[in-house]
C-alpha cells in the first residue's frame, strides 16, 4: 500500500478518505484487510469502497473488522438505485457519487429533461445545479469534476435553495436505470 | 485518418461480411441498451437459434458464434451490468458443450475487441494490438480483403439471386455427426462411455456451468439452461445413451439448481423443415418462433 507516497506527494500527514476503486473479484477481501491496517495506523480518517453492491458488503461483513465507511458509485435521478441507497443508509455507509453530471449527456426520456428545465427556471439555477442539489438532499456527496473555473464555482453554488419533497419525489420517479458507466465492463465479474 | 479513409471504413462497417469477420461481435461495440430482460449465451446454436425481434421482452443474443462455456462466462462477467434485475440468462447447451474444443488465434481475435484483457483466454499483447488496429481502421489494416469482400457483397445484391438449393436434412445430419463432431472430438462410437480425457473435460466444464449459475443467482439474475431444437433428422442420430452420457450426466454433475433445465431437442412444435437452415441451426423464422415460445414458457 503506497499511502505514504500519496501523503508525501500531497504534502499532508493524513488523508480524509482512502477508497478501493473496484471490488476486484479475486482480491476484494485481501485488499480490504490491508486498508483496515492503514486505517488503524491513523494515516487515513476514513476508508471505503467504490462500485459495491449489497452482496459485496455482506461478503466483507463475514471477515472484516471495519465495514466500509464510504461507497462511491454512480447514481442520479435516472439511475436512483433505491435499494442500495437504503442499504447504505441503514449501515451508516456514506454514499459518494461519481460522474454525477454525466446523466445530463445521456439520451433519457424527455420528461426528465423537461422537469430539470422547469426546476432550473423556478430556482434560477442550471440543470447541473438541480441534479447536484438533488444528490445532496438525498444525503449523498456528489463529486463533480470540471476543468472550467466558472463551472467549479457553480457546482458548489447549490446551498442557497431547497427542492421540495414533491420535487424530490418527481425527480426520483424519473428512474430508468440508465447509467453512464456499466461497471462490469471495467471490472468484469465484480 | 483522411476523409476518404473514413468514408471507406464507414462503408465497410456497414457490410455483412465485416460483421461476419468479427463473428457478430460489433453488436457489443455500440451497446447502449440497459435493463435488458433476457439474453442468451452459447456457441453457434446460440447464435442461430435465438431471435428477439418482436418479442415481448427486451432481449439480446450474446452468442458470437463458436465459443465455449468459458467464453460464455467471460461475456457474462463483462456485460451483466446491462441486465435488468431478475433478467433471464439463457445458457445454451449443445450436444458437445461438455467437451473442450481447440480455438485458434484467429477465432480468439474477436475477444480483444469487446472483453476486458483480464478475461481473454490465452491473452497475447500482439494479438490485442492487431485486433484493435483492425477495429479502428479496417481499410488501412486489410485493404485487399476489404475491397474484395465489399465488392463481392455488392455484386451479390445487384445480380439476380439463385434460389438456394433445398437442404437434404438426412444427408447433412449425417455429415454434421460424422464430419463435424466425431472427427473434431476424436469419437468413434457416440454410444460408448466417455473417454478418460473427455470425462475430465466434462467435470471441468460442469464446474464452469455451476459457476455460471451461481454467478447469476448472486446477482439477482435468473439462469436457465436450454437445449434448443434440432431437426428430427439430427435428433434421431443422437440416441438416448448418447444424451445420457454427454448431456444429462453433464447437467447433473454441474448441480445447476435452481436454474430450470428445458430440453427442446425433440419438441414437436419445432420440427418443420421451414424452421431450419440445416439440421443443427434454425433460420430466422425458426429462431423467432422458438424464442417467443421460450419466453412464454419462462414467464408463465
Ligand atoms: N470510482 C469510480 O469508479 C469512478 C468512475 C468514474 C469517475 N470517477 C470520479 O468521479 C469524478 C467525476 O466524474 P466525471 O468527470 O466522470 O463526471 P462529472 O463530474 O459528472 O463531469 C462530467 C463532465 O461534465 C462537465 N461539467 C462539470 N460541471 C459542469 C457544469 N456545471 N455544467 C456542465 N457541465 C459540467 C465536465 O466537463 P468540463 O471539465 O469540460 O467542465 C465533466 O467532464 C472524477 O473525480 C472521477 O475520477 C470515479
Amino acid at each position: 500500500m503506497k499511502v505514504e507516497n500519496s501523503l508525501r506527494q500531497l504534502q499532508t500527514d493524513y488523508l480524509d478518505a482512502l477508497l478501493m476503486h473496484w471490488p476486484y473479484p479475486d482480491f476484494f477481501q485481501e485488499i480490504w484487510h490491508e486498508m483496515e491496517a492503514v486505517y488503524n495506523e491513523g494515516l487515513v480518517r476514513s476508508i471505503g469502497v467504490c462500485n459495491c453492491r449489497q452482496r459485496h458488503f455482506e461478503k466483507l461483513r463475514q471477515t472484516c473488522a471495519i465495514l466500509p465507511m464510504i461507497n462511491q458509485f454512480e447514481t442520479s435521478p435516472i439511475n436512483s438505485k433505491p435499494e442500495l441507497a437504503e442499504y447504505c443508509r441503514q449501515n451508516d455507509i456514506q454514499v459518494m457519487i461519481y460522474s454525477p453530471l454525466m446523466n445530463l449527456r445521456l439520451q433519457s426520456r424527455p420528461q426528465y429533461h423537461d422537469l430539470l428545465q422547469h426546476l432550473a427556471g423556478k430556482y434560477s439555477k442550471t440543470k447541473a445545479q438541480i441534479v447536484l442539489r438533488f444528490d445532496v438532499q438525498r444525503g449523498m456527496i456528489p463529486i463533480p469534476k470540471s476543468t472550467h473555473r466558472e463551472r467549479l464555482e457553480s457546482n458548489i453554488g447549490i446551498f442557497d435553495f431547497t427542492l421540495s419533497e414533491e420535487e424530490m419525489r418527481q425527480l426520483l420517479a424519473c428512474n430508468e436505470n440508465r447509467q453512464y458507466m456499466p461497471e462490469s465492463r471495467s471490472c468484469p465479474g465484480l | 485518418m483522411n476523409l476518404i479513409n473514413r468514408a471507406l471504413n464507414k462503408i465497410i462497417r456497414g457490410t455483412e461480411w465485416y460483421d461476419r469477420y468479427w463473428d457478430s461481435v460489433p453488436k457489443f461495440w455500440s451497446l447502449r441498451t440497459f435493463d435488458i430482460e433476457i439474453v442468451n449465451l452459447g456457441s453457434n446454436a446460440g447464435k442461430y437459434d435465438f431471435c428477439y425481434e418482436g418479442c415481448k421482452l427486451t432481449g439480446m443474443n450474446w452468442s458470437t458464434g463458436r465459443q465455449s462455456l468459458v467464453h460464455d462466462f467471460n461475456i457474462l462477467k463483462n456485460y451483466f451490468s446491462y441486465l435488468k434485475e431478475g433478467a433471464f440468462v439463457v445458457i445454451t447447451i449443445s450436444p458437445f458443450s461438455c467437451i473442450k474444443a481447440k480455438y485458434t488465434t484467429r477465432s480468439n481475435l474477436k475477444y480483444y475487441t469487446f472483453l476486458h484483457p483480464a478475461t481473454i483466454i490465452g491473452f497475447d499483447e500482439q494479438e490485442r494490438i492487431k485486433a484493435l488496429t483492425i477495429k479502428a481502421n479496417p481499410f488501412k489494416a486489410m485493404p485487399g480483403l476489404c475491397i474484395k469482400r465489399t465488392l463481392k457483397e455488392y455484386a451479390r445484391q445487384i445480380l439476380p439471386r439463385r434460389k438456394p438449393a433445398k437442404c437434404d436434412f438426412q444427408k447433412e445430419a449425417r455429415t454434421i455427426v460424422d464430419n463435424w463432431w466425431m472427427r473434431q472430438f476424436g469419437i468413434t462410437d457416440l454410444d460408448a462411455p466417455l473417454s478418460a480425457n473427455h470425462s475430465q473435460d466434462q467435470s471441468d466444464r460442469a464446474k464452469t456451468l455451476h459457476g455460471m449459475v451461481e454467478f447469476c443467482v448472486e446477482r439477482g439474475l435468473r439462469p436457465v439452461i436450454v437445449i434448443p431444437p434440432v431437426h428430427p433428422e439430427l435428433s434421431h442420430l443422437l440416441s438416448g445413451t448418447f444424451r445420457e452420457n454427454y448431456i444429462y450426466t453433464f447437467i447433473r454433475k454441474a448441480e445447476t439448481a435452481p436454474a430450470p433445465f428445458i430440453d427442446y431437442m425433440d419438441d414437436t412444435r419445432f420440427q418443420k423443415d421451414e424452421y431450419f437452415q440445416n439440421p443443427y441451426f434454425m433460420n430466422k423464422q425458426g429462431a423467432t418462433a422458438f424464442t417467443n415460445q421460450l419466453i412464454i414458457d419462462l414467464t408463465k
